[in-house]
């Protein structure tokens, strides 16, 4: 671009649009983090104040007041940690495969990978109900972690097969002249170099199993298995809803994953690049 | 996808000192705890509802009775399953084309001149949404939504409607897709702001070089070298994106639960609601399946769509 006038206009209207677009993206945010302050009975109050007047941290203590909140957000690190563990596991395992070796069948296995994305989940809760009851894993957390982790691997294998693709091979041949195994180089030189491709997709299998409600509802019963976002449902009871207790713990069932983006952040994107959307 | 690294590789595996047998078999062991987890938690399951779907009087104690393809022609004569099918596309399409344009335009901007922390700052704003747990969205839309909530409480501040009492707009007939459309819209656009910001990354720099050099202004430059550079990863991104949200569930079910009336039913409700409220197990499987046919259908047709735009 040319530099025709001292002062370029350009920069100043692009960052007022971005000013604007952010404030119009974080308003239902805004409204939230709000409503969670209010006093109880202010929550429906119409025409409310952008800033509730006299604001309040009742909603929190009735959520902390409990043991069970905390016991519930450790499910969910359990449960989607796990699951992350697994799926990148899995998923490392089988991209090295397909990414260093010809074998026959390589072709058919790739439009197997990317056939089992479009099963829909919603389709598969009757077999699963029936699956995890045989198995005796009915209101375990086992269930929901195979059940995440088999959802969050046909990406996961697409995403570290292509990034696997991108680093030169001729880095493992030194490693197998020097007698390593095959493992051994998927931990000592992979890993290292294909961490935002690795990283990225944890993130991604993090953040599914995080969010999931369905398999929650239908496959664990009692307090104690509670995944966020279940806890969060129960509170919509059959008669009213707890909407004071609701809202504080949306609020607070929202920083994990933004506390996880703001670390990982930094190799998200370039995770991806050269990951999920290539294929 | 890297080929010749793949050929080298193999003839690289040659001089191993274990027999070749072994070395054969050896990326099969790669592969199968991830395939074997796939085949029995995802492919078994399916095909197990596919069998479901040609039984009647599933679990119950006369037993299960062989029907064919009665539980389809069943399906197929409610009515319900048509406004669903319809209700579904209509979501699907809007949520779509949400997502590009927000998504992509966002993008757009993201990528263009800006210092990198400024540029991280914008872009962890704009990725929010995304994660927010879709439960939270719902109920924040909800709220935002509500006749006596956020948004008609901002309507009136700026004098737009004054006139008439509030509108409740998941419960209203006309405005309950529209609401469900941009709550999705908001929760599902910045998954396709990050895979455009994938794909923008990927194109070469000294591309938009020498088009400047060459006097190119801007719409020039978006025209004819970012929209054919990222025109199959726009296909990828319409492909993932409309197999998640014809699967969407949580999202209608916490927002409307497809009403008023049947108006934002869609597809996944309807499964999910002649199962666990009418236990017509038989044809909640019918409508499963045909979730999957249909999305298979528009997979293969942008995958062709895609094959082409990489050939050309």
């Amino acid at each position: 671009m040319l530099r025709r006038w001292p002062v370029q206009p350009e920069p100043i209207i692009r960052g007022l649009l971005l000013l604007v677009l952010s404030a119009v993206v974080l308003y239902p945010i805004f409204w939230l983090i709000t409503n969670s302050v209010r006093p109880n009975g202010e929550i429906f109050k119409h025409p409310a104040e952008w800033l509730p007047p006299t604001p309040t941290l009742e909603a929190y203590g009735k959520v902390f007041g409990t043991g069970l909140w905390l016991r519930i957000f450790l499910n969910s690190y359990f449960v989607a940690g796990a699951t992350t563990l697994v799926a990148v596991t899995l998923g490392a395992l089988a991209a090295y495969g397909m990414s260093r070796f010809a074998f026959r069948g390589k072709r058919p296995l790739e439009f197997f990978v990317v056939g089992t994305q479009q099963i829909p989940p919603v389709a598969m809760i009757i077999p699963f109900f029936a699956l995890v009851r045989q198995f005796g894993l009915y209101d375990t957390h086992l269930a929901l972690i195979i059940t995440y982790a088999s959802f969050a691997l046909p990406l996961a294998i697409l995403m570290l097969t292509t990034y696997f693709a991108t680093i030169p091979i001729e880095l493992e041949e030194s490693a197998f002249i020097d007698g390593a195994g095959r493992l051994r180089m998927l931990w000592t030189i992979m890993r290292p170099l294909a961490l935002p491709g690795i990283v990225a997709t944890g993130v991604f299998a993090f953040i599914l199993s995080f969010q999931d409600l369905l398999f929650a509802v239908q496959l664990t019963v009692s307090d104690d298995m509670r995944t966020i976002p279940l806890g969060i449902v129960t509170l919509i009871g059959q008669q009213n809803v707890d909407w004071h207790q609701m809202l504080a713990a949306s609020v607070l069932a929202s920083i994990p994953l933004l506390v996880l983006y703001a670390l990982a952040q930094r190799y998200l994107v370039s995770g991806l690049t050269l990951g999920a959307v290539k294929q | 996808m890297g080929a010749p690294a793949v050929r080298k590789a193999s003839r690289s595996a040659a001089p191993g000192r274990r027999g070749s047998w072994r070395r054969a078999l050896l990326p099969y062991a790669f592969v199968a705890p991830a395939i074997l987890v796939m085949v029995a938690l995802m492919v078994f399951p399916m095909g197990r509802m596919f069998h479901l779907s040609l039984f009647q009087d599933l679990f119950s104690r006369a037993g299960e009775r062989f029907v064919g393809l009665e539980n389809y022609a069943d399906l197929f004569q409610k009515e319900l399953f048509w406004i669903a099918l319809k209700n579904s596309i209509v979501f699907v399409a809007a949520s779509l084309i949400i997502h590009q344009i927000v998504g992509g335009g966002l993008a757009l901007l993201l990528m263009s001149r800006m210092r990198g922390p400024l540029r991280a700052f914008f872009r962890a704003i704009f990725i929010t949404p995304w994660l927010i747990i879709p439960a939270v969205v719902a109920i924040t839309w909800v709220l935002l939504l509500d006749h006596r909530g956020g948004f008609n409480s901002m309507l009136r501040t700026l004098g737009i409607v004054e006139c008439c009492p509030p509108p409740e707009w998941f419960g209203d007939f006309t405005l309950a897709m529209p609401a469900l459309i941009a709550t999705n819209g908001w929760g599902g656009y910045p998954l396709t702001m990050i895979m455009w910001l994938a794909g923008l990354q990927s194109i070469p720099k000294d591309h938009y070089e020498a088009a400047s050099v060459d006097g190119a202004g801007r719409w020039r430059r978006f025209r004819h070298i970012t929209l054919p550079a990222m025109g199959p990863t726009i296909l990828t991104i319409l492909l993932l994106d409309t197999i998640y949200t014809f699967r969407n569930w949580d999202l209608p079910f916490l927002t409307t639960g497809g009403g008023p009336g049947d108006t934002t039913m869609v597809l996944p409700l309807l499964t999910y609601r002649e199962a666990f409220i009418g236990f017509n197990f038989g044809i909640s499987a019918a409508s499963a399946v045909m979730i999957l046919l249909i999305t298979a259908f528009f997979v293969f047709w942008f995958l062709r769509i895609r094959g082409r735009l990489l050939e050309g």
